[in-house]
């Protein structure tokens, strides 16, 4: 029996008469990365800091962890990691001062702290700011603030994370850090929740994405399978698409120039189709994932919306 | 326990990295008041050490309280296995132990002013103790405010004044006292310690509420 991580039912939030989500339902189990989007303004942030206890739900009933997260309790804080809009540093201590903290917080020893930094954050900088002369945080720049408040949420390897916009000012290495920590993290059965405009973020690391609009949280169409667009540059023959479908189990459509359609599991999927397509004569001008396959998705359900 | 005194050596790590302007000012601030007590002829006794209290705690709750809400990591600080009881008395033992901690100070130079060129017998250690005293039940009075007032305020730059506002309050109100009722002057200090114990307990319902992330501005 899988066991939910995160679970929202029915929950709404409103500021005096301003309703900002209502009826939002929402389940992510062990290992799983949930993406949200939506546009600015819609409450993607404040449904973060009502799944994390810091603003009470107005109905509704939410777990994280099997805990109600306004009752704050310190076991349920112990294992989540966050990443929210402010980094949370105190800017006069250096990160490793920072670090301590945070580690003492979560009832992590020092030595637990160094062999994470060793193991998993050697090639950036943090790893020269927590063992070679530091400064202090403040002088820091916002892309490095940021890998900071990767490195802490990632601390201890916690059951559940959720980052508010955590690729914002990131560079291309960080981004591919932070996207490997979050399959490690996905590896050890973390529970993880997204929150970002960087759709292509999303589409590469979720599993299934909500969208919340018009006070409502809505998954996308094709449920967990809308990440993992792909596309064949290929005739518009009808048996070309009917093979498609048979592996992928979902209808595919032709744009006049590609086939499109999403994959669940793409490393096994896409080889089989090409295979197939190669075999039914199909002469095929390229394979790539879909990259604007969420973002049409969205665009699609807003419209819809 | 251990996440309290985290929080606390958060705190002294954060005051111990302040820039050198703020121990500079604080220097001063010393300087300046140990010698009032040489100036008897202000007839206003202990009092003065109320007020000290006020701007020296008002300082600390400033960079305690209010800097962690204007930054907006209050937050991150409350999703971090902390409790919220935690940052709270963590932070307000801190700046009360501060206070008191400069109190002394100011109070053990402003003796050697006295000793050196006022009458060191017509102040006795039993005034002193009394200042001080009075200085640090006045602190927790400033501490338990800034705390709260740090939430409810939507523009905490007003705290100092808030604080001065209701220090003065206070002692004219226990001035005022002897025209109804005969009262005994070190009942002060308890009086401010039983309105510093409200405040705290206002803060610790607001700790536990939403205003406590809600944005405020200079």
């Amino acid at each position: 029996m899988s066991i939910t991580t995160v679970y929202c039912e029915g929950t709404s939030k409103r500021f005096g008469a301003s309703v900002v989500f209502d009826e939002c339902s929402l389940a992510i189990g062990p290992g799983t990365i949930y993406g949200l989007v939506g546009l600015n303004g819609a409450g993607k942030t404040t449904l973060i800091r009502v799944l994390l206890g810091l603003l009470k739900p107005s109905g509704g009933a939410v777990t994280v962890l099997g805990h109600v997260p306004w009752e704050h309790s310190e076991t349920m804080y112990a294992r989540v990691g966050v990443v929210l809009e402010n980094d949370g540093f105190a800017g006069n201590l250096t990160i490793r001062q920072n670090l301590g903290i945070f580690a003492a917080a979560k009832g992590i020893s020092w030595a637990g702290v160094e062999a994470y930094i060793r193991e998993f954050w050697a090639d950036t900088f943090v790893y020269g700011e927590v063992f070679g002369p530091s400064k202090k945080t403040k002088y820091f720049s916002r892309g490095q603030r940021m890998q900071c408040s990767l490195c802490r949420a990632f601390l201890g390897w916690p059951s559940v994370c959720f980052f508010d916009e955590p690729t914002v000012a990131l560079d291309v290495e960080a981004y591919d850090h932070f996207c490997r920590l979050c399959r490690v993290a996905r590896g050890r059965g973390a529970a993880m929740l997204i929150s970002s405009h960087q759709l292509s973020a999303v589409e590469e690391l979720c599993d299934s994405v909500g969208v919340l609009g018009n006070k409502k949280l809505r998954p996308l169409e094709n449920g967990s399978a809308v990440c993992g667009g792909w596309s064949i540059i290929a005739g518009p023959n009808e048996n070309y698409g009917a093979i498609i479908e048979r592996i992928t189990g979902s209808a595919p459509s032709h744009d006049g120039n590609a086939w499109h359609f999403t994959a669940s599991a793409p490393k096994t999927m896409v080889p089989d189709i090409v295979e197939e397509l190669v075999r039914a004569g199909c002469r095929i001008g390229e394979v790539s994932p879909d990259k604007n396959g969420l973002r049409e998705k969205i665009r699609t359900h807003y419209e819809k919306a | 326990m251990k996440k309290l005194n985290a929080i606390i050596g958060k705190e002294w790590a954060g005051f111990l990295g302040s820039e050198r302007g703020v121990f500079s000012v604080y220097g001063i601030l010393v300087l300046s008041w140990s010698f009032l007590p040489l100036y008897k002829g202000l007839g206003t006794g202990p009092i003065w050490w109320l007020f000290f209290s006020v701007v020296i705690s008002g300082n600390f709750t400033n960079t305690v309280f209010v800097s962690e809400r204007l930054s907006g990591s209050m937050e991150v600080l409350l999703t971090s296995g902390f409790s919220r009881d935690a940052v709270l008395w963590g932070k307000s033992i801190f700046v009360l132990a501060m206070s008191c901690a400069i109190g002394l100070l100011c109070i053990g130079i402003s003796r050697i002013w006295v000793s050196l060129w006022g009458n060191a017998s017509a102040d006795g250690s039993m005034d002193v103790l009394y200042g001080f005293g009075l200085y640090c039940a006045g602190t927790c009075l400033n501490v338990g405010c800034g705390a709260w007032m740090s939430v409810r305020l939507q523009s905490p730059r007003l705290i100092p004044f808030v604080g001065i506002l209701l220090m003065s309050l206070t002692i004219a109100g226990f001035a005022a006292l002897p025209l109804i009722a005969p009262v005994p002057q070190w009942l002060l200090g308890p009086a401010l310690l039983c309105l510093a114990m409200v405040f705290l307990m206002l803060a610790r319902n607001d700790f536990n509420g939403e205003r406590i992330i809600q944005p405020i501005h200079l």
